[in-house]
């Protein structure tokens, strides 16, 4: 085969897939880029003027919020919801009668449509019909009391929060495979040595974990500073602003304000969130494993 | 002594099996709360929420289709999951396998390209994503969110492509072309059919993003020609309020497909997760 002819394969094989990145990724990221800098609506074209935009929203209250609810989730959700994945991968590697059904059980929310889990949940404590009434009927309470916990602003972000942060089951598969790919003879080694069981996980398993777990919190990071679907279903940022998060904002201030130049600017501000937690997060395990490694 | 480690270990199983048994409910309780429900009629709904129903009561699943064109969705998910499906499998096999293989100008250029979208927000680029649609006329239509989700697959099964490729031999294609083979040939014929289970393990994942894709579907749709399977799920939050027992049997509707893939093909789903998420 020719060089030549090489040259005219290898560019026929990269180009489909180019074209597809290029429409879909590459145009609309220095269009927002580009925009955020503009003063644009559904009815002008974008016209430069520099940080306007950026101005703007740092001094709304709305952006101010849904920054602050955005990097709540990302903590609660690279630390509570991995751990929870991590102990539940713990329980099951020591493979307990029916851990297959539970793993299977546990992995079902993580892979049905995030709006069903939203219209579920919606159902699920509507206070006319859902199960909360009948609880309350148990216990004799008065169903005049029944809390709306989606539409009462009380209890609206933890509601949510709860529709999402116990549901690890991802993490856990993702450990299991991780914890299965440990070489057998360090434990049995271990156990010769008459390591207990809690022992051998606290110095066995969890450091040969650091890596996967750097991987499971950047994940969880990252699907917090996208996450949109079941917020939207459920109570679409409010009441008010709390459970307003940075792409219910976006999508409020593009489709209803129509005020893309300002859509753009958080457009921006979430691609930069997301870059720095990526960043942050592999420094915070990098330096950990050096650390060790050092001792 | 060893009665004692007998008690130890039973004290230490219940809270054990206290712990998975709280989860798998959390995890499957609403959705067997919400199949159950679906069977019973609106007054028994409105009577106990948790009372279990008292007959096969098929009329909310009949009701749903009657006030809503949910097969007409269904058709729309199908083609639009299936066709992307199709197009990120080809197009990923093809420069992956390129990327892995040879040496040539830009391809530092494009793996940065690639693993820089890894990790980015969709929101973010939504309003010149509508805008581009606009322009080419491509908005609200099945072509515009297969466009999208063919591409939205591109990050992820790159690398899972390339790394499933660095596993493959190139004894093989060498001894190939000793042999007079062509590029094209030794793709086909030698190399594609090595690398079909990394191709599976790409097509699973990109068969459930899609399938349960929400925020394009519901940013560059506006009518029942393209809508899909979750995105109408949000419409009839609207259009049952006020027969919610149709709104059950909608989701149960919506949420079988999936559940009935994963726990047919378990296996390899939870082999493809994993390996978008470790790879990716």
């Amino acid at each position: 085969m020719s060089t030549k002819n090489k040259k005219v394969w290898i560019a026929l094989f990269i180009v489909p897939c180019m074209i597809l990145f290029v429409l879909i990724y590459a145009a609309p990221i220095v269009t927002v880029l580009y925009t955020s800098l503009c003063e644009y609506t559904v009815s002008t074209s974008p016209v430069l003027k520099g940080l306007e935009n950026f101005k703007t929203i740092f001094q709304d209250k709305d952006f101010l919020e849904s920054i602050k609810n955005t990097l709540v989730w990302v903590v609660l959700q690279s630390t509570f919801h991995v751990s929870l994945g991590f102990i539940m991968a713990l329980v099951l590697r020591r493979k307990p009668k029916g851990w297959k059904f539970v793993r299977t059980a546990y992995m079902i929310p993580n892979i049905i449509p995030t709006a069903a889990t939203g219209v579920m949940f919606t159902l699920l404590l509507n206070p006319t019909f859902g199960v909360l009434k009948s609880v309350y009927g148990i216990f004799g309470l008065d169903a005049a009391q029944i809390p709306n916990l989606f539409g009462n602003s009380k209890f609206a972000f933890w509601t949510v929060t709860c529709t999402w942060i116990l549901y690890s089951g991802f993490n856990t598969i993702i450990f299991l495979a991780e914890m299965g790919a440990v070489d057998t003879a360090i434990y049995e080694a271990a156990r010769v040595d008459g390591a207990k069981p809690w022992q051998m996980d606290r110095y066995i398993t969890i450091p040969l974990m650091k890596n996967i777990f750097g991987t499971c919190v950047v994940l969880a990071s990252v699907a917090m500073v996208s996450q949109f679907d079941i917020i939207y279903v459920t109570t679409k940022g409010g009441p008010g602003n709390s459970t307003l998060n940075l792409p219910t904002y976006l999508y409020k201030v593009a489709t209803l304000e129509n005020n893309y130049g300002k859509a753009n600017a958080v457009g921006v501000i979430q691609i930069a969130l997301g870059l720095v937690l990526v960043v942050f997060i592999q420094a915070l395990f990098r330096e950990k494993k050096m650390k060790q490694e050092g001792k | 002594m060893y009665h004692e480690s007998k008690v130890k270990k039973g004290l230490l199983g219940i809270p054990k099996y206290i712990f998975m048994l709280f989860f798998v409910l959390i995890a499957v309780g609403p959705m067997i709360w919400a199949f159950l429900s679906s069977f019973k009629t609106y007054a028994e709904i409105n009577s106990s929420a948790i009372a279990l129903p008292k007959s096969l009561n098929l009329q909310n699943y009949k009701d749903a289709f009657k006030y809503a064109p949910i097969a007409k969705y269904f058709l729309n998910s199908v083609l639009i999951v299936g066709i992307s499906v199709l197009v990120t499998v080809c197009v990923v096999a093809m420069c992956a396998y390129v990327v892995s293989r040879f040496r040539f100008k830009l391809k530092t250029v494009i793996v940065l390209m690639i693993s820089a979208s890894l990790m980015l927000p969709a929101q973010a680029i939504s309003q010149p994503l509508f805008a581009i649609f606009k322009a080419l006329g491509i908005f609200d239509t099945k072509l515009g969110l297969i466009l999208v989700y063919s591409a939205m697959g591109i990050p992820m099964s790159f690398f899972v492509m390339v790394s499933y490729y660095e596993t493959i031999s190139t004894a093989l294609e060498e001894s190939a072309y000793i042999d007079g083979a062509t590029f094209l040939q030794t793709f086909l014929h030698i190399i594609l059919p090595l690398a079909k289970p990394g191709l599976v393990t790409i097509a699973l994942l990109q068969f459930i993003n899609t399938w349960n894709e929400f925020y394009f579907a519901l940013m560059l749709t506006s009518g029942d020609s393209a809508r899909t399977v979750p995105i109408a799920l949000n419409y009839y939050m609207g259009t049952f309020a006020n027969n919610y027992s149709a709104l059950f049997a909608a989701v149960v509707m919506t949420v079988m497909p999936t559940i009935l893939v994963f726990i047919i093909l378990q296996r390899q789903v939870m082999e493809s997760l994993t390996a978008g998420a470790v790879k990716g």
